[in-house]
């Protein structure tokens, strides 16, 4: 091992202890294998974790199956504390063992390859001395060590383990997967440096980025609620048809669409969200995103999609600059009266001619009719219900760790308090862009805006 | 879907403003090449919107992109009354803040590369359908003050002589009022090319590329924007193989010897060993297997080991198990997983083992030897 190498960690003990549960809080990755059934792990894995710059590595192992004849084994290759690691290194490179010690050889393999050792038991349930042989055999490795205690039920017996431990271990600590947040993880990190100081540099680099990282998911998140509040806010279906009641016919159609195409975009945010923070295969349930009021609506249309003023419009222009030529080719000196004649009839005869227009085709397409249009929704809540909604799940995932396997149930953020704790000005603009829209006017900086709430409702969780 | 119409409907409008714009550049180059009742042209007034008006947007453009706002003119037109709400509602549907920005600027060099060309168009008609004399008149400047200026503007072609501005041509193209004949000819009608040049150079090819890289940036954000909407997560579930239980019961056979692998206290072994009415009680936690071979069970009706529920079972207790038992032995042997607390100045009580535990136990009794649960908890003492 040598400060060059990157550090690697090998997450090994008793099975059905919480090992992988242990590199999946550690690495914040949730496609490690978890389960409740023992021997779920059976080759060992090494999960490299990069933050940014910086990268360490965990290998996740089965756990000890024959401690007891594995130690037997290795005495009998072994007559002299000196000749300990070469008998372990005999052991995982012989076949012989690889037939009889499968699980053995599988996690202690990493660790005679230079990784330090991580030690996992179980502090709900006392200490008893069928671990020694399996500790035995991690001292004979001579690599940097710790152990964690992983309180699964209660902190019942952390004292008594704590005490035994530090029999063989120089650093032990209390480590809960399934609770572990930022701090917690920062901690044990800490104390991989402590054990394994030629390390320090990069474990220190690492640290800093989880840090970095924290504030760049806070800007992202924004980003992405700002990007989604703006879609849904806005979101409209139109369907075009030729005459009123066709387009009154497709009411229930687009509403129902249009309650569809809503929450699937919101779960898509959701999901992107998840995936912000590493959770890509977290199921989530929450209830139906809310949508009010009646939201349909039809209109007249002609060629393009444009409406009868801005027909005209576009014509009159287009005259002017027929009639301009004209006062040219006479001498130019009646340049306005000819461009404004020009201007006037053709944006009169269009005017005039729009319903003409939307009933003529060409090549069998019509080039006008009506509009049936479902949203947006102009409800002044529903930014805050977005919102609320987004950030509950924001809370959640900052709250849970990558160990867990159950379902997420996202419930509402109570938005109102975390808006109390903005500043006036913030509010005040918090309050501005959410009416903007749901005016479905164009919001500035959305994501700027959005970010003192994001910052305060972390802060808060954090605390 | 939504989608497509929506980028169809913002098409449109943008075509329509496009086309305006089109038409007002072709109204200002007629307008400023109109002249008078001679066919007399101001060439400052030119000058003014083919080289100095181009200039300084195109040096707005670059000030704009340098402090990082890309939205261009078409963000000025989204605020205003005139243009459609519909627009502003469109744009609003266009993907996050950035790529918003991206479609602005991309409109903004469409529309201003219209606004260009139909400046171009009226200039190339003004030129063929009438005899165009280019003069200036100034009360301050002389030719000599103007030379270096237009001298500069013209660098970027200084290959193309025939465009170059010259000090002949200038004061033969300076106009007074008092001397009211009309200027030479020859110099008069050669401005065009330089006026050409200067928006082909200042206009048309920057606004042209400006669009080009526009228009790229964006085709090539939406197809990352859409791909990325079709990524799934693909979420990998455990595979639930069928479970094989070993059988479990609550009475063994009396006379039976049990091996306490538990650690189990004291008071707690002697009740269970009462209980069961077994003829021996070892205690063996740590080594079972020469422990199994030093004990004589010939006689004996049955064998019952005592765990820890939660530990999980280990390879380790299958083995030995194997190794020492013979099948028929394996079938009299019962396997007993126990959970206790202990209350403090009380006894130890047994309490009843977590499913997941038991189910562990069961699968290891039925799958590593085959022999049977003994469920303790709960059962008649
Ligand atoms: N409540 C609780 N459950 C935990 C904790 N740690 C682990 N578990 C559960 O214990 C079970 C085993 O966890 P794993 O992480 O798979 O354990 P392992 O040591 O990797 O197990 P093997 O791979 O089988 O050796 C899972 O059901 C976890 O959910 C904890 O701190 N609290
Ligand atoms: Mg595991």
């Amino acid at each position: 091992m040598s400060a060059l190498t990157l550090p690697r960690f090998a997450v090994v003990g008793h099975p059905n202890k919480g090992k992988s549960s242990i590199v999946a809080a550690l690495a914040q990755n949730d496609s490690v294998e978890i389960s409740s059934r023992s021997g779920t792990t059976l080759q060992a894995a090494a999960f490299k974790i990069r933050v940014d710059d910086a990268s360490y590595t965990l290998i996740d192992t089965p756990g000890f199956q024959r401690p007891r004849r594995a130690l037997a084994w290795l005495n009998q290759h072994a007559s002299s504390a000196d000749q300990r690691r070469e008998a372990i290194a005999l052991f995982v490179s012989s076949d012989d063992c690889a037939a009889q010690f499968p699980d053995e050889v599988a996690l202690l393999k990493p660790i005679s390859e230079g990784a330090a050792i991580l030690y996992v038991v179980d502090g709900s349930r006392p200490y008893n001395p069928d671990y020694e042989a399996e500790m035995e055999i991690l001292r004979w490795c001579g690599q940097p060590s710790m152990a964690l205690i992983n309180p699964i039920e209660s902190d019942a017996h952390i004292d008594t383990w704590q005490q035994a431990l530090s029999q063989f271990f120089k650093v032990v600590r209390v480590f809960n997967p399934m609770l572990a947040d930022r701090l917690r993880r920062d901690e044990i990190l800490e104390a991989f440096a402590v054990i394994a100081p030629e390390w320090r540099t990069q474990i220190d680099l690492v640290r800093a980025n989880y840090t970095q990282q924290d504030q760049i998911r806070i800007v992202d998140a924004g980003k992405l609620l700002a990007e989604t509040l703006e879609l849904l806010c806005s979101y409209q279906l139109n369907q075009q048809t030729l005459s009123k009641s066709q387009a009154e016919k497709l009411k229930p159609v687009l509403e129902a669409r249009y309650f569809v195409e809503m929450r699937a975009i919101e779960s898509a945010a959701h999901r992107r969200l998840k995936e912000l923070f590493d959770y890509r295969n977290l199921d989530s349930e929450i209830i139906d995103l809310p949508i009010e009021g009646d939201l349909f609506d039809t209109e007249k249309w002609v060629v393009w999609g444009l409406n009868r003023q801005q027909l005209a419009l576009t014509a009159a222009i287009a005259g002017a600059g027929t009639g301009a030529a004209f006062d040219v080719a006479t001498g130019g000196s009646s340049l306005l009266i000819g461009a404004t004649t020009g201007a006037l009839l053709a944006g009169g005869g269009t005017w005039f001619g729009a319903d003409k227009i939307a009933r003529s085709k060409v090549m069998g397409l019509p080039l006008g009719g009506f509009e049936a249009r479902h949203g947006p929704s102009a409800n002044r809540n529903f930014p805050y219900v977005v919102t609320g909604r987004f950030l509950g799940l924001l809370e959640a995932l900052q709250n849970r760790t990558h160990a867990r396997r159950d379902i997420l149930t996202i419930t509402d953020s109570t938005l109102q308090d975390k808006i109390d704790t903005l500043q006036s000005h913030q509010r005040k603009a918090l309050t501005a862009a959410f009416h903007r829209l749901s005016s479905q006017k164009v919001v500035d900086d959305l994501p700027n805006t959005l970010r003192p709430l994001l910052e305060a409702m972390s802060q808060m969780t954090f605390k | 879907m939504q989608e497509n119409k929506d980028s169809l409907a913002l098409r449109a409008i943008s075509v329509m403003i496009a086309l305006i714009a089109f038409i007002l550049g072709l109204l200002a180059s007629v307008a400023a090449l109109s002249g008078d009742e001679y066919g007399r042209v101001n060439l400052l007034l030119s000058l003014f919107l083919f080289a100095l008006l181009p200039a300084f947007g195109l040096l707005a453009t670059a000030v704009f992109l340098s402090l990082g706002r890309r939205s261009g003119i078409a963000a000025l037109l989204v605020e205003l009354r005139v243009t459609p709400k519909r627009f502003a509602a469109l744009l609003a549907r266009q993907g996050g803040a950035a790529q918003r920005q991206r479609i602005l600027f991309s409109l903004s060099q469409g529309w201003l590369l219209s606004f260009v060309a139909g400046n171009l168009l009226g200039f190339a008609l003004m030129l063929l359908a009438m005899d165009i004399s280019f003069v200036w008149r100034s009360t301050l400047l002389e030719a000599s003050d103007l030379l270096p200026v237009l001298d500069f503007v013209a660098m970027p072609w200084s290959f193309w002589s025939a465009a170059q501005p010259s000090l002949e041509m200038l004061s033969q193209t300076q106009d007074f009022r008092l001397q009211g004949s009309p200027n030479d000819a020859n110099y008069v009608g050669q401005w065009w090319r330089f006026l050409l040049a200067a928006q082909l150079c200042y206009s048309l090819s920057p606004r042209t590329l400006l669009w080009l890289i526009a228009k790229n940036r964006l085709t090539r954000k939406t197809e990352t924007l859409s791909t990325d909407q079709n990524r799934k997560v693909s979420a990998e579930n455990p595979i639930s193989e069928i479970d094989r239980l070993a059988k479990s019961v609550t009475e063994i056979p009396v006379d039976s010897i049990l091996f306490d692998l538990a650690h189990t206290p004291d008071s707690l072994l002697s009740d269970i060993g009462e209980r069961l009415q077994v003829a021996t009680i070892h205690r063996t936690p740590v080594d079972l297997h020469s422990q199994l071979q030093r004990v004589d069970y010939a006689n004996s009706p049955a064998l019952v080991v005592l765990v820890r529920s939660w530990e999980p079972p280990l390879a380790e207790l299958a083995d030995s198990l194997r190794e020492e038992l013979t099948a028929e032995q394996q079938s009299n042997l019962f396997i007993a997983p126990i959970d206790w607390v202990s209350a403090p100045q009380k006894n130890e009580r047994l309490v009843e083992p977590q499913v997941a535990h038991t189910q562990e136990w069961r699968r290891f009794c039925a799958s590593a030897v085959d022999c049977t649960h003994l469920s303790l908890y709960g059962a008649k003492p």
